[in-house]
Order: C-alpha cells, then structure tokens, then sequence
C-alpha cells in the first residue's frame, strides 16, 4: 500500500463505510442466531449503531483479522479484495435523511482519478448510477402472532396462530415460557395450555417456519394475563377524623314467640376499596305483649355525602315511632280486624298503616332535618331510601304492612316458588338513580302505593333487603316478581338460618363475590 | 351486571404515517393495561375501537377489557371525519344494550375521538345527526392532536374539546394516563352509583380545553404525504415530509418557511388502499417545496421518488429502464442533474 499518510477514522469510514454498516445490519436480521434483537428498536436507533464511527472501528477491526486469518490459512489462493467505497443509500426499513455527501474514492495502490462527489438527491431525481452497483436487500420479514388473553387462576387452552407480511400461516417451532407463568407449549397440537399463576404483559420469544420449508426464524407473541378480580379489591380504612362513623359490619338476632328475626349489614367491596363508610342501615324490634315485629332496612344514596347518617337517622326515628304506636292505642285498635279479616276490617286496616307509615316517614325527614341545620349542610347530602316493616303471626297466619321507597326489596316469600312482592322499586329504567326520602315523596299523591299489607297462611319468611343483596340475585324488577328466583335465594340463606348463630352466619355470606356487585349489603329476615 | 362501554375513534389519516401511528398503538395498549388493574374497570368497561382514514371501520368490537387484544392500527389516505361519526353511531346501535324488563342496560358510553387534522369529507351530516340522536345517549370527548385542526367543527360536536400538545418525551405517556384515569373514575363512579358526568382534571402543561374555536387560518398543513410503490416488490410506502415544527410557534406570525423537510419513507402493505378515500383528489404539491428525497423501505433502490409518466411515484435504482409498478409499462428514467426546476405531483389528502 502506498503510504498516503496517516488516514484517520473519520476518512476511512466516509469512504468504506456503508459496506460495513450492512454488514453490522446483518446481526439485526431476525434469524435463529441473530446476535441482536431488533423488534424492539426503530429503525433510526438501528441505523445509527451502524454508521457510528466506533462500530465501523470495531467492524474495520474485525475484518482486517479476518483478512489476516485467511492470508495465514491461504496464502497461494486470491480472494482478498481491495474494498471500493459504495455510495449512500443504506438498505434499512425506514429510511432516515440522507446525510452529508459521500465522496466515491478507490482505495487502490495505484489511485485512479477520483469520481465527482454526488450530492443528496431531490425528489424527482434520478440517480446516474446504475442499478448493479447495489444489491437490493431482503425485505425485513414482518409477523405476527396471536395469543387470546388468558386469566390468573383460570385454566387456559388455546391455539397459537400467526401470519407474515402477506397473510401466509406460519407454524410455530418452539415457543420459550418462563416457568413462573405456568403454561407450556405443545408444538404438535399449537396449544398453549395450563394454569396462569402471573398476571401483567408478556413478550414470548418463538421459533416459526413456513408449512413448507423447515427453516426457523425468530418471532415473539405478546401474551395478555388478567388478574383474578377478586386480588384487585383493597380493603382501606376511612380518614380517623370522617364524621357519623360507623361499623363495617352490624348484625341483630331477637329470638322469641316461637319465631325468630334477624338483620345483617355489610360494607360492600367497592366502599372498602374506596376508604369509605357502610352506608346502609337496619332496625329490628319485636314487642312480646302485642308480638309485632318491626323492621327496617335503608341505603343512604352514593351521592351523597352524609347519607350514611341519614340512613341511620331514617330507620331509627321511624322504627322507633311504628314500635311506640303498635304497642299502644294505635296496635290495639288494629289488631281485632287483623284477626277477623274481612273486606271492610282489611280497609280500616290498611288506612290505618297509611297514617302510621306517613307519620313515621316524616319522623324519620325531621330527624334527618334536624341534623342537616345542626350540621350547616344541604338536606340532600343526607339522602336515603327506607323500606320498612310491621308484621305480626297468628297461628298459620302472618300479616304483613310495608313500606317501600327507593330500591331494594320488600317481600313474604312462601310456599315454594310463590312470592308476594310487597311493591316495585323506585327507578325504573334510566341509570342508577332511585328516589329518596324527603318532603317532597311524603306530600306526593301516590304516597299510598308505597303501602301495602296483606295476611297470608303458609309463609316461610318476610324479607327486606337493599339493592347490595336484590341486584344480584334478581337484576330487574321483572326478577324480582319471578318466585324461581326467590327460590335461589331462599336455598342460599336457609341452611345459614338454621344454626345457633344465624346472625353472624348471614353476616358471613354476604361477603359473596359477584362481579359487578360491590354494594354495601344489607338484609333483614323474620322466619 | 352494568356494563360501561368505551368507544375510541382513532384518526389514522396519513399524516399519522410513523412515530404518530406507534405513539397511538402504544398508547391506547397503555390505556387498556391501567383499565385491567383496576378492579371497578377491568369488570365494567367494554372497549370497542373504531378507525378512520378514507373511509371508517370497526377494528374492535365491543369487548370486556379482560379479553380485549390492542389491534393493529392501519393507516389510509384521508380524514372523514363523516364517516367516522357514522360507523361510531352504528356501532353504538349495535352493540349498546338498552335497560328492558328482562335485562339492566348499559352505563352511558364515553367515546373518546382523536384526531390530528382537518377532515376531508363534509361531516356536517353527521354531526347534525349525532345532536339530534345521539349527543344524550352518549358523551364524547374529543382531542386534537396538535395545532392543525378544525376546533370549531369539533366544537359542534362536543362541549369537551381538548388540545393536546406533544412536544416534550413525557407528555404522551402523561396523556394517555389522563385518558385512563378518565375512565377508572368514570367506571368507578357508576359503580357507586354516583353518576357524576363531569372529566377528570386536565394537566395544563400539556392539555387544555378549548371552549371557542381559536380562528385558525386556512393556513398550508404541517404535512405533505406521497404514496408510491417499489418496483422490485411491489408492495407501496409513504414519504412523509413535515414543516419544521419551530414554524408553527405563533399561530399570528407567518414565517416565510413554505418548504417541507423529509422526515420518513415507512412501508404500507396493501390495506392501506382499503382505508383511502375512494374519491380522487386534486391536491399538488411542487417538488420545489418539498427538502430530501427517500431511498425505498423494501429494496433499498436509491430514490423512492421517481415519478413515472402515469404520474404515480416508484423505487428506482438507477438510470435506465424500470418497470412502472403501477401502469406496468417499461418507462425509460434518465438521469437528471440537481439544478432542474421542480414539477408538481399529487399529494396525499392527510
């Protein structure tokens, strides 16, 4: 070689450059040993690990060993090539700017003229180079792989597909799942099987090949893995300094009279994974002189922010009133014409628990009223619905008057696959919103549909319930009318009510995991 | 169960052509891998995805976020915003599910609409259609893109219009975590039976709501977007050249830049004449304006801006002859030299 002085880095790479950035490229393609792993990286980053000086000095490096390898191997035989500089473009996915200019100089003992240099191309321009120069490359061999979403817990089953560029099937080789996710792959049935223990997002190395040939190439498949919902609600406790707290679970049994009443309420998983209160409520009584029994059940509105207090205000003022009056005059006169019960006796009766459940409605305003000034704070912060109870057993029969505003469920359930629904939930069709107690609901006309009152022999039970326990088990008011279902209901909680601790036993099942479900929940039984 | 179901209307107009496309997959796998971890999301919320270029298809139906796969988002030529409204009001007929005696419907849905320019067809049916039918059944947000774009049109829409700038690294990855805490707190607000319909608080740094339309002047585009095919295989690519973004600082000050600077060649495959506009447009652009010229995605040919005689670009390697992959006839290419004045070719619609 003649000594042309010292050439620096920079000048040998302007010169030979692009045919060593093709060949460092070529460890980019994707094949079973391909030393770097390409799907990851855009082009540009590609494209400038290629053409940076060290790369091209460490390339330069290694070809020039090469070289020396071969002259020591084979000494008498040719094949050592003087390295003629090649002009831009590189042969990349994406193509980035052309850069600087790159001048065409041979790098040969006897130095021939040097060609012009050529500038960046316009668009529109043709080059006047032709074609042979540069070799078109393989285009870069796009797949993809499907894989559905499997779930943590859940047993999983399913085919592997894939295509190329063109749509053509591929078949896959090998498939490399790290063992702590818990599935295998069998290349003879492309079944993906077994019981995912991880959940979050995975990228599974793969080998493919064309039903035709039986070369592998390299791929990836993108796994999805659900979490078990059920490991997605936290439990957290509300802020120490939230007013009208109250306990995350309540329960009551009265036992007496040969019969036996219970109430349950339970903070539903979607206040716990908020940090916030139960905001449902309950009352029981039963009075042993005159045997009624009363209850209450209320679910303070999600919206507002007090409303836990109100539910609690609602069921305590006007149970407290239904129990005053049931045990004094009021029960006295009513409790011959429940026992005779004939068309004009049921009249009287029913307008007497017309008055009785009015009065006590507004009790429960004023109670809420009251608290609303003592606080500063709107009355609608403190919004409820009420469902309530009077009932009374004779013999075979039991009596039942109700009183029913917002959602939920009041009902005597009984015989087998019969129900009397004990009216319809407030609601109706749009949204989530149900009517509350307030003013307005007590001084509306149709406040007497809200109660009802009947006597029927051979009832198993009278329930109340808010809409945490209704909604899963009946979903629409057409549900709600459809004794079978009922009958779901009653084979749940049955074999609960029949230990020695009935209370803490429906306390236990309300916890019951339904997805969508996670309202507070609250039930009361006389059985 | 109540189900809240979540449409994406996604602009996949060729002005999204490269890093915008990817940004977008990414983004909306970002959205819908937040939505698996929250518990109220991941068992309420349907996603179903719905893409528009030239014309508008459902590329996901309506699916629980548990099994919902991130789709391939395609890319076409054109913004029909019409027609994207029209197959996001078809789908909502479809698959949203009423509240009827047997069975508890759906939440309201929320569509969140992204695009990135001005539409190409006349939405103005479609619009008037939505307000009449649909605007209460439903709410949209919509989020622009960048600066090129149509707000008072959107404005029509939707009260919630959005602008969304990306100019640092992190403001994408801020975004998307916006739209997904968007939608957990919508999800978890039915879920408690709250019903509260108003959006979760936007970052000013790189969002902000735009109540009237700023009167942005029919201004040239930020992109100009050529199709051509190479020759060697066939298959097409799209050149993308965009004003340098430091030109569009002040909306009032028109700097004397008219060039466009070549900023990628990426390959297509053949669907993307599926999602174009079948009408054909008369847009040109001169080649005087446009800064850079490609080399092909597939072959590797040194241009990818030959213009044949049938007017359409190929890849050519060289002087001499090339088969036009488009009207298959051998043309003869010379060579020119540099300092030839430019000509006009037809552009794409955006």
């Amino acid at each position: 070689m003649t000594d042309k002085g010292k050439t620096s880095l920079a000048d040998l790479k302007a010169q030979q450059g692009p045919v060593f950035e093709d060949m460092v490229f070529g460890l980019f393609r994707p094949n079973k040993h391909q030393v770097f792993e390409a799907k990851e990286l855009s082009a540009e980053l590609i494209a400038e690990f290629c053409q940076s000086e060290e790369t091209f000095g460490a390339a330069l490096e290694f070809a020039n060993k090469l070289k020396a390898i071969w002259a020591l191997k084979y000494p008498d035989q040719p094949g050592l090539k003087r390295i003629a500089a090649q002009p831009a473009p590189q042969p990349q996915p994406a193509i980035p700017l052309p850069t600087e200019e790159s001048p065409v100089i041979n790098d040969d003992d006897n130095a021939a003229t040097p060609l012009p240099a050529a500038q960046p191309l316009k668009p529109g321009q043709i080059p006047s180079v032709s074609a042979g120069a540069i070799p078109p490359i393989e285009p870069v061999m796009k797949t993809r792989f499907n894989l559905p979403n499997c779930r943590v817990g859940v047993a999983y089953s399913a085919t592997i597909s894939g295509t190329d560029a063109a749509s053509v099937p591929l078949i896959v080789t090998d498939m490399q799942i790290p063992a702590e996710i818990g599935l295998t792959f069998d290349p003879e049935s492309q079944l993906v099987t077994g019981l995912p223990q991880l959940d979050g997002e995975f990228e599974l190395a793969l080998y493919w090949r064309y039903a035709s040939t039986s070369e592998h190439n390299a791929g990836m498949v993108h796994l999805i893995a659900n979490p078990d919902p059920k490991s997605l609600w936290k439990v957290n406790e509300p802020a120490p300094e939230q007013p009208y707290a109250k306990p995350h679970l309540d329960q009551q049994l009265i036992s007496a009279d040969g019969l036996r009443l219970l109430a349950a309420s339970r903070r539903g998983r979607s206040h716990e994974h908020g940090g916030t209160f139960r905001d449902d409520d309950f009352f029981l009584d039963h009075d042993m002189a005159g045997s009624w029994s009363v209850m209450l059940v209320a679910d303070g509105a999600g919206s507002a922010i007090s409303s836990r207090e109100g539910a609690r205000l609602a069921v305590h003022s006007a149970g407290a009133y239904l129990v005053a009056q049931l045990k004094g005059d009021v029960g006295a006169k009513i409790l011959p014409l429940v026992q005779a019960w004939d068309d004009a006796a049921s009249h009287t009766v029913g307008s007497h628990f017309h008055y009785l459940f009015h009065t006590a409605a507004t009790a429960a305003v004023e109670a809420i009223e009251q608290q609303a000034q003592a606080a500063g704070a709107p009355v609608r912060d403190f919004a409820t619905t009420l469902l309530a109870v009077a009932t009374r057993r004779e013999g075979t029969h039991t009596f039942v008057a109700s009183f029913w505003m917002g959602d939920g469920a009041i009902a005597a359930y009984g015989p087998r696959g019969t129900v009397k629904l004990m009216g319809m939930p407030d609601g109706g069709e749009y949204a989530g919103q149900t009517r509350f107690l307030d003013r307005a609901a007590i001084a509306d006309a149709g406040f007497g549909k809200r109660v009802r009152i009947g006597r029927w022999s051979d009832i198993d039970a009278v329930l109340l319930m808010t809409d945490g326990v209704s909604d899963p088990y009946f979903e629409t008011d057409n549900g709600l009318q459809d004794g079978t279902k009922w009958d779901v209901l009653w084979d749940e909680l049955a074999p609960h009510l029949a230990g020695a601790a009935p209370e803490y036993a429906v306390l236990d099942w309300l916890h019951f995991f339904r997805q969508g479900h996670h309202d507070d929940r609250t039930i009361a039984i006389l059985w | 169960m109540r189900r809240l179901p979540v449409f994406f209307v996604l602009d996949c107009s060729e002005s999204m052509a490269g890093e915008n496309l990817n940004k977008m997959e990414q983004g909306l796998q970002s959205i819908v891998k937040k939505l698996r971890t929250d518990p109220h999301a991941l068992e309420s919320v349907y996603i179903s995805v719905i893409a528009f270029a030239g014309v508008a298809k459902t590329v996901a139906p309506l699916i629980e976020v548990a099994s919902f796969y991130p789709p391939r988002l395609p890319l076409g030529g054109g913004t029909s915003l019409g027609a994207a409204l029209d197959a996001l009001m078809t789908e909502i007929d479809k698959a949203v599910v009423k509240t009827t005696a047997e069975r508890k419907g759906d939440w309201k849905p929320i569509v969140y609409l992204f695009t990135d320019g001005r539409p190409t067809d006349n939405p103005a049916s479609a619009i008037r259609k939505w307000n009449k039918n649909y605007s209460r059944k439903a709410s949209i947000v919509a989020i622009g893109l960048g600066k090129d774009l149509d707000f008072s049109l959107l404005g029509q829409l939707t009260d919630n219009v959005i602008q969304f700038d990306d100019v640092t690294d992190g403001d994408f990855g801020k975004f998307v975590a916006w739209v997904s805490a968007s939608v957990v707190a919508h999800s978890k607000s039915v879920g408690d039976n709250k019903g509260i319909n108003e959006l979760a608080a936007l970052d000013p740094s790189i969002m902000r709501m735009i109540k009237e339309g700023p009167q942005t002047p029919l201004a040239d585009e930020a992109c100009v977007t050529l199709v051509g095919r190479c020759q060697k295989f066939k298959r097409p690519y799209i050149i993308k050249y965009e004003r340098e973004k430091k030109a569009l600082n002040t909306r009032d000050f028109k700097l004397d830049v008219s060039s466009y600077h070549l900023t990628g060649c990426y390959p297509l495959d053949e669907e993307y004449f599926a999602w174009s506009d079948p009408r054909s447009s008369n847009l040109q652009v001169n080649t005087s304006a446009l800064v850079g010229s490609p080399g092909c995605p597939h072959c590797g040919n040194a241009t990818a801006f030959a213009v044949c005689a049938c007017g359409n670009l190929l890849c050519v390697s060289g002087d001499g002859y090339a088969d036009c992959p488009w009207c298959e006839k051998s043309i003869y290419f010379g060579s020119s030299a540099a300092g030839d004045d430019g000509f006009d070719v037809q552009r794409g619609r955006g």
